[in-house]
């Protein structure tokens, strides 16, 4: 990898980066993940324009059970940002008892109709056994261990329903139809609090009602594209907020293993000497230190703040850098510009920063490449111990934590974090490589 | 090369200090401390006392157990005497906590646990067979399979041998311990039941931890040991061995392999260092009682003792690991000198 | 190297292919078949086993303070009375417990003096016979100045204990305590106060006898499991940190003849999903309490599954002694626990898996709350009015504390969202790392902070005499004249229903302007196979393994 393009660099200095972008406009993996990191990194950047639009959930709400709801369940947002007065959420049904205010029972009677009505697929009024276990209500039962219907109706009145046919017997009854009436809590979108949270939001004079004057609409319910966790927060809405802090983690130390690396490589190269191999010694010996555990500790003693993760992961991820700078910076420094400029009576640091690093930039920016994925996988590791991002913020690490907690009965609380992690971690190494091979000319000489 | 290696030997016994003295340190930067319960205790492994202003620790029968929260570092302390417990405070004498604790080390001790009646070499050595065979097995591991697939897929360069041995890695390297253990539980335990879900207690217990964190570093070899493969297949001297009518299979054995396993084998000091850390998260996830679980619940609890000597042990091990690995670096490649 | 971009794409789908797999609902066919296919708890273990959440901290008695802790030392040790094997449905305190080293006892009509008459079979794992002398030495043992004994103040009931306690070591004269032993099978306690809980006490692990011989020959090194002698129903055969502890029944245990389970396994899983995955694969027969919320949610409808009522309170501890803050105001406290809708709390958020707490000491055999701190808006904003505040104007935004963990968030958004909602008042909450959170409770440097307390024993003096001024566990600055005061009567109250009387009257005060907000009683939810006999409800989580069997199947 190291000491390599001195002849590329002198033929023509700035063609090197052209012919790296040719080669690497070949490499179709590299650009596909380049694309598809583009993409991640502006979902990212744009989360509250997705939550708004895309999700409509902010990350932090949540909704009505205390169980995983799994893909394509609904809840209502508990925001404003979308209002319905049309159909089921007219004035003139959510008032059902026609008093003139709406009352929180009113609204939660409202949403139960509106999701019986979307769960009821062929509109018949009544349920039948398979719309039923379509719906997406619950978790299933794991253990698919049955209760009778005098421990389900005792269970029922606190948790969401577990979909299986003699559950849906003790509910439908002799005509195997759920009527309206007999889903109970089953079909229940908003809970009375947080129908109480919709009335104070517009309730004008604080009378705990809303009058007709006073009625703008209800907010329609959404779907949690892929489910909800086990506080009712929609997973989507976390995991592209996960992105931001994990994203943010990668960049952000690669920043300081950068700097760090950099600034002690090229001085150490630039030096030689007894200070260079002193400096290196170091770099050697570091190598094989438990790092990790400091960071760990370091966590626990200064508290879970962001900026210690940064700075902590950066801190410790330099080593490598500052060899392969080191290397760079010995092989350029004999070259006659860097001589040149020494003649003309240009600094040691004006040397090391303006000359000696822009030219060994190619390798430099490839380990970079590599190192934003170990940073993100050390950051996952130290959220799933629990000592990385703080809550209410969230990471993938954190997320996979949680997830693992319900991986059982809810799936899709591990996949979809996990999926988004590996997915970008795949991307990054394929963007590595490809950076690898383009601006690395010799390793491809076949 | 004695010379090499004494030299190593004291740089590394320098770094232990300076690592202990950090941790030492960073230990008692930490809000609260070990003695304090959801109710009040009458008096734990220390004892809270008020003219002092700050929580103080015993010494039982002259060793000392901990330093102590905010409490003088390096200026002097003394132990006083309450009962059947001492406690340490300022001192006229001149010794410090930071001397206490290496007195105590030097004494060969590494204090008792703050939290359990066990001291902390007690418990290390109840953790370390543990810590160590995971770590050993996934080396193993991420040998045995990163090593023939990386020299298949070098040797067979440009080929579908190549380009999915090479997928395979790839993935391996992009789907972390944290992603593939649980998985690996939900499958083969939850599901199909082949392995019990926690714990370590048969040879069969230790199958899914020990790939769960060997597989990411066989992709890591694979890739390795491809590129130390590429490189060296192009070298004058395997050509000159062509030449002279070797089999292939005698150029790779005997030639080509010490070249390409170069990059591998100085990998392996990092990789001891990541395999033996990263063995925490695996500890974490398939609840095994080696040395990483000790180290996050003691460094939680303030017991400082054990965080001090969990530290300790990892950092020795580590550091000597690697001069080993250095020297036997020197020993392949005469290229590197170890008079630099 | 590869240019080839499409055979990347494999890769991609390869790891799709990993994760997708499981990502299909195991329920997503439309038939269904009524087949019950479920795991049998310990179907995978070789003898009884059980969980433990953590490494005991000791296996001292003495020492002892934790739940892992009293797991062990219950079934390792036997005090002179021993906790019976359920507390439901019992109306009187004295059916609660089971004689144990004790076969009689008698009380003075003062009820400050209990004679205990030693039953002559009871035995030390080594075979010596376990007397009065050896519960004076451990007791003795505990209430030495700067012996690590958490619980030595549990002991203070006992005359003169306080004050040997406090004593400088070597000072106290141990003659003034009164604990006396006129022969090897008598002990005769006297008490500072007619105690009427103290039968419990007894029962408690601080109480337990240490082997004096042992103790005195080995040092602290007596409960290493090659040196550990006791006198429960098991003695200990090994122990591996933070992997197993094994208990086989003491061959000299005076009623081993009753013994069903005649070996234990303890496995030590402190991780609370592990231990629910490890039941489920079989290879424990009881998961232990303490199992993550959402785990159970999945398991409610599971037979082995079993909710008890714990003597437990989880409350919002208020600090008073801040003169800048709003909480100092009696007036306000009570407005804030009156706007809180426990019901809703605890049904809609929590599932239904604690009870709503509308006082602080929670229901048990022998009393019942008078008071009840009903969820009333009207009468909250017209405190909060009274106060200074009305409609929560000028209310300074306070702070809640509390350790980070998901269902306490949840707990406190919860409140937080009633409290803005009802009372117009912000709260910021501020979650901290359990030990920086115990620090800052400690020191007091909170407004109001999450707390939870679990009784000792079965009488209201274990929720009550906390708040009192001087009590360590106090920490809100709290001091009431009055309130000290029936305390204090209570306890030197011989008649049982007035002692009972004047408690209630306490617990009203510390409701109406104590520093306390209750939130819910604690339950115990937790997975015991159900082919296990003898496995009762148990308001203290006290299990003992002595009353249990397991048929063979």
């Amino acid at each position: 990898m190291a000491e390599s393009n001195t002849h590329a660099e002198l033929e023509k200095g700035s063609s090197l980066w052209a012919d790296a972008f040719q080669r690497l406009r070949k490499n179709k993996a590299a650009l596909i993940s380049g694309a598809i990191l583009i993409l991640i990194t502006l979902t990212a950047l744009f989360y509250e324009v997705v939550a708004q639009y895309g999700t409509g959930f902010v990350m932090e709400e949540q909704h009505t059970w205390v169980v995983p709801k799994p893909p394509g369940a609904r809840s209502v947002p508990s925001h404003f940002f979308e209002l319905s007065q049309a159909g089921l959420l007219a004035w003139e049904h959510v008032d059902a008892n026609e008093d003139g205010f709406v009352e929180p029972n009113e609204i939660v009677a409202a949403y139960r109709d509106l999701e019986f009505e979307t769960i009821d697929t062929d509109k018949s009024g009544a349920l039948s056994y398979e719309e039923y276990v379509d719906a997406p209500l619950s978790l299933t039962s794991p253990n698919r261990f049955i209760p009778d219907c005098a421990r389900w109706a005792m269970i029922k009145r606190s948790m969401a329903p577990i979909e299986d046919s003699s559950v849906f017997e003790c509910d439908a009854g002799a005509d195997q139809l759920m009527q309206p009436a007999e889903t109970g809590k089953l079909v229940e979108l908003v809970s009375s609090g947080e129908a109480q949270e919709m009335i104070n939001r517009v309730d004008k004079d604080s009378d705990g009602l809303i009058s007709k004057a006073e009625y703008v609409g209800l907010p329609e319910p959404r779907t949690h594209i892929l489910g909800s966790d086990k506080l009712g927060r929609d997973l989507l809405t976390r995991t592209v907020y996960g992105a931001r802090i994990s994203l943010a983690v990668g960049l952000l130390a690669t920043l300081v293993s950068f700097l760090i690396g950099v600034t002690w490589g090229a001085t150490a190269g630039f030096l030689r000497g007894k200070v260079h191999n002193v400096m290196m010694r170091l770099v050697d010996i570091l190598y094989g230190l438990p790092f990790m555990f400091l960071v760990i500790l370091l966590m626990v003693v200064f508290g879970q703040k962001i900026y210690l993760l940064f700075l902590a992961l950066g801190a410790i991820q330099w080593l490598t850098m500052a060899r392969i700078v080191r290397g760079q910076v010995i092989s350029l420094k004999n070259q006659e510009f860097v001589e040149a400029a020494e003649t003309i009576g240009v600094s040691n640091s004006g040397i090391i920063f303006r000359h000696l690093i822009p030219n060994a930039l190619g390798p430099i920016i490839v380990y970079a490449t590599l190192t934003v994925p170990a940073v993100m996988l050390e950051e996952a590791f130290l959220s799933f111990l629990g000592l990385g991002v703080q809550a209410p913020q969230t990471s993938w690490g954190a997320l996979i934590s949680e997830g693992r907690q319900l991986m059982e009965t809810s799936p899709w609380l591990i996949i979809w974090p996990s999926v988004a992690l590996a997915v970008t971690l795949l991307c990054l190494n394929f963007l590595g490589d490809g950076l690898r091979d383009a601006l690395d000319p010799q390793l491809r000489k076949d | 090369m004695t010379r090499f290696i004494l030299r190593r030997l004291l740089a590394s016994i320098a770094v232990l200090l300076v690592i202990i003295t950090l941790s030492l340190w960073l230990t008692r930067q930490a809000p609260s401390n070990p003695c304090l319960k959801e109710r009040e205790a009458n008096t734990c492994a220390c004892v809270k006392d008020n003219f002092l202003d700050r929580p103080v620790f015993p010494v039982y029968s002259g060793q000392v157990l901990s330093p102590v929260q905010n409490c003088a570092f390096w200026e002097p302390e003394s132990v006083v005497s309450l009962g059947p417990v001492s406690i340490l405070g300022p001192s006229e004498w001149g010794e410090t906590q930071y001397s206490l604790y290496l007195g105590t080390l030097a004494s060969g001790s590494l204090g008792k646990s703050m939290k359990t009646d066990l001291t902390v070499i007690e418990t290390l050595k109840s953790g370390l067979p543990f810590t160590i065979q995971l770590g050993f097995q996934a080396l193993l591991i991420s040998l045995i399979l990163g090593i023939p697939a990386g020299l298949i897929a070098g040797l067979r360069q440009n080929t579908m041998v190549d380009y999915s041995t090479m997928s395979v890695a790839m993935v391996g390297v992009s789907v972390p311990s944290i992603v593939l253990g649980p998985l690996m539980i939900m499958l083969f335990s939850l599901r199909l039941g082949w392995f019990s879900a926690v714990g370590w207690e048969s040879f069969a217990d230790s199958i899914l931890p020990s790939f769960t964190l060997g597989l990411y570093y066989a992709a890591y070899v694979a890739r390795l040991t491809r590129g130390g493969m590429l490189e060296v297949i192009r070298k004058d001297y395997i050509r000159t061995a062509r030449a002279k009518g070797l089999t292939e299979t005698m150029v790779v054995m005997r030639h080509a392999l010490k070249g390409a396993l170069l990059p591998v084998v100085s990998y392996l000091g990092p990789a001891t260092a990541a395999l033996l850390t990263g063995s925490v998260v695996v500890e974490e996830i398939f609840s095994l009682p080696g040395i990483g679980t000790h180290f996050v619940r003691s460094a939680l609890n303030r017991d400082y003792n054990l965080v001090l000597g969990t530290i300790i042990l990892y950092s020795t091990i580590l550091v000597f690991l690697n001069m080993i690995v250095d020297v036997l670096y020197t020993l392949i490649d005469p290229r590197v000198s170890y008079d630099d | 190297m590869m240019t080839n971009g499409f055979r990347y794409l494999c890769a991609l789908a390869l790891l799709a292919f990993v994760v997708g797999c499981d990502s299909k609902k195991p329920d997503g066919t439309t038939t269904a078949p009524k087949q019950v296919e479920e795991f049998v708890a310990g179907s995978s273990a070789s003898e009884f086993t059980a969980a433990l959440t953590a490494d005991p901290e000791t296996m001292d008695p003495a020492k002892m303070s934790g739940a892992v802790e009293g797991e062990i030392a219950m079934n390792l040790f036997e005090g002179l009375l021993m906790p019976g094997p359920t507390t439901e449905g019992l109306a009187d305190t004295s059916k609660l417990l089971n004689f144990g080293v004790a076969e009689s006892y008698t009380t003075s009509e003062d009820g400050r003096t209990y004679t205990f008459k030693l039953r002559s079979d009871a035995k030390w794992t080594n075979g010596d016979p376990v007397t009065s002398e050896d519960f004076a030495f451990s007791w003795r043992r505990v209430l030495t100045n700067g012996f690590p004994a958490d619980y030595a103040s549990m002991m203070w009931v006992i005359d003169g204990a306080e004050a040997y306690n406090k004593a400088p070591a070597g000072e106290g004269d141990w003659e003034t305590v009164g604990v006396k032993t006129p022969d090897a099978q008598t002990l005769i306690v006297t008490l500072v106060n007619p105690t009427p809980y103290f039968p419990e006490l007894t029962a408690f692990y601080t109480f337990f006898p240490v082997p004096k011989k042992a103790v005195e020959e080995k040092g602290d090194e007596w409960t290493k499991p090659e040196n550990i002698v006791s006198n429960g129903p098991y003695r200990l055969a090994s122990y591996q940190p933070q992997q197993e502890i094994k208990f086989e029944l003491n061959e000299h245990y005076w009623d081993k003849a009753a013994v069903n389970l005649k070996s234990i396994r303890f496995r030590i899983i402190s991780d609370s999903n592990a231990r629910v995955n490890a039941y489920k694969t079989g290879e424990l027969h009881w998961a232990g309490s303490g199992l993550p919320v959402a785990q159970i949610t999945a398991l409610l409808t599971h037979p082995d599954f079993k909710q008890e009522p714990l003597l437990g309170t989880y409350y919002y501890r208020v600090n008073v002694s801040k003169q800048d803050s709003p909480t100092t105001n009696a007036l306000v406290r009570q407005a804030l626990s009156l706007a809180i809708d426990r019901n809703s709390l605890v049904n809609n958020t929590l599932n239904g898996l604690y009870k709503p707490a509308e006082s602080f000491v929670p229901p048990m055999p022998g009393y019942e709350s008078t008071t009840k701190t009903a969820y009333n808006i009207k009468r909250a904003k017209d405190l909060l009015a009274e106060a200074g505040y009305p409609n929560g104007k000028d209310f300074p935004a306070v702070e809640l504390l509390y350790n980070t963990d998901e269902n306490h968030k949840l707990v406190a958004e919860t409140v937080q969202a009633m409290w803005k909602q009802n009372l117009n008042v912000d709260v910021k909450l501020n979650n901290k790392e359990w030990k920086t959170y115990l620090q800052d409770v400690d020191t007091m440097a909170y407004q109001i902070a999450r707390a939870g307390w679990i009784g000792d024993f079965n009488d209201p003096m274990t929720f009550l005499d906390m708040w009192t001024a001087e009590n360590g566990n106090n920490d809100t600055g709290w001091a009431d004249a009055e309130y000290d005061g029936l305390i204090k009567s209570a306890q030197q109250e011989v008649d049982k229903t007035k002692r009972v009387a004047i408690l209630q009257q306490a617990e009203t005060i510390l409701l109406e302007r104590g520093p306390i907000i209750p939130i819910y009683y604690y339950s115990s939810n937790l997975l015991i196979s159900r082919f296990v006999k003898g496995f009762e409800p148990h308001n203290r989580d006290v299990h003992l393994f002595k009353y249990m069997s397991l048929p063979s199947k």
